[in-house]
């Protein structure tokens, strides 16, 4: 009888964990390294730089084609990215605003973002991000680890862009194509 | 060695047949209980809130506008192409995260009850179908038109999402829901056929 009581205990208490605990997709945990354009944020993998922002409204991915334009802002993002222990793929990076809103690059430039680099290796890429003026202020770059089929506590590297509500639109940018060099 | 009582020869034949008899009448009473209950009926055609064209469609993430129906015998270069019906949509991600585009499928062309096969999405221009949070943009729901005759009108069915019934992944991307439209227009078509 005893033993029965026991074990309807641990299962009243699995249950009790499957419902209380929150949902690990969406409730992922992170220890952030918070910098800003110009320093280096270490992930577990890699390091991150953001080297420089730009904002327009007209970018093109290649000199070929027609550029997108806006009636939003575009954001621009030059990212270095210094591999150091695993082969990384950089498919966790988006942009969060001041008020909880994620984007993530446009697919349109998908041909400038940094592409599969292995370590001892520098990979340079742009990452274009389409954001309504008026979220700008506050937004912040997130490099997050590559996702894995289990989603653990990780490293990550959160940048301020420095953007401010009113952000000084450049010239149409042309994007360049990701480079690869050995780290030095 | 047989015992007695079991059947052998055409007692057990019959028997068996008294088995299929069983099945048959089961089959059959199914088959009334179903037709009774209306299984059998004709299905309703599509229905669902009828809206204007330019009305705002609220759905689960997004926010569709149909704008208007051309038909078309040029592709995206000027060149000759089949003649296709050309939706254009105003769309607004109204979540807090981009999507890669609407879902396949939350959008149907229905042309005298008819549902267009083999439509699909894409973005205009230099743009694609990506849609950020709050920014709305032109999408483009492209589906082939095989008649000479021009329709006059066409229904363009929207459908909207439902939260994902499978409990084993992680339950944030919905899943769409056919089962009723959540609006339906009645837009008239533009027939911009250079070739007639």
């Amino acid at each position: 009888m005893k033993g029965w009581l026991g074990l309807l205990g641990c299962l009243v208490v699995v249950a009790l964990i499957a419902v209380l605990a929150p949902n690990p997709a969406t409730d992922v945990r992170r220890q952030w390294a918070d910098v800003g354009v110009g320093e280096v944020g270490s992930l577990r993998l890699y390091d991150a730089e953001v080297t420089r922002v730009r904002t327009s409204t007209s970018v093109a991915a290649d000199r070929y084609g027609d550029p997108l334009t806006s009636d939003a802002v575009l954001v621009v993002v030059d990212l270095r990215l210094r591999v150091r222990v695993r082969v990384s793929n950089f498919e966790g990076i988006s942009l969060l605003t001041a008020d909880d809103q994620s984007f993530l690059p446009r697919p349109e430039f998908s041909a400038a973002e940094p592409t599969q680099t292995q370590p001892g290796f520098t990979r340079t890429g742009t990452v274009v991000f389409e954001v309504p003026a008026d979220r700008l202020a506050g937004a912040r770059l997130l490099v997050e680890p590559d996702s894995t089929a289990f989603v653990g506590y990780d490293r990550a590297v959160r940048v301020d862009l420095g953007l401010g509500p009113d952000p000084v639109l450049g010239a149409a940018v042309t994007l360049d194509p990701p480079r690869l060099a050995v780290t030095r | 060695m047989t015992s007695p009582d079991t059947p052998t020869g055409l007692r057990a034949a019959v028997s068996s047949w008294r088995w299929l008899a069983w099945v048959l009448l089961s089959v059959l009473v199914v088959l009334g209980l179903v037709a009774a209950l209306g299984g059998f009926a004709r299905a309703a055609p599509l229905q669902g809130p009828r809206v204007d064209p330019g009305q705002a469609i609220e759905l689960m993430r997004f926010r569709v506008a149909v704008d208007r129906v051309e038909l078309v015998d040029v592709d995206a270069y000027g060149g000759d192409a089949d003649p296709t019906l050309l939706v254009t949509l105003q769309a607004t991600n109204t979540s807090d995260r981009s999507v890669s585009g609407l879902p396949s499928g939350m959008v149907a062309v229905v042309a005298d009850g008819v549902t267009l096969p083999d439509g699909y999405l894409d973005g205009v221009g230099a743009r694609g179908t990506a849609l950020d949070p709050g920014h709305q943009q032109v999408t483009r729901f492209t589906v082939g038109w095989t008649a000479t005759q021009a329709p006059s009108e066409v229904d363009v069915v929207v459908y909207d999402e439902k939260p994902p019934e499978n409990y084993l992944d992680d339950g944030t991307t919905p899943d769409l829901d056919p089962s009723h439209p959540a609006a339906v227009a009645a837009v008239p078509v533009l027939d911009q056929r250079k070739r007639r």
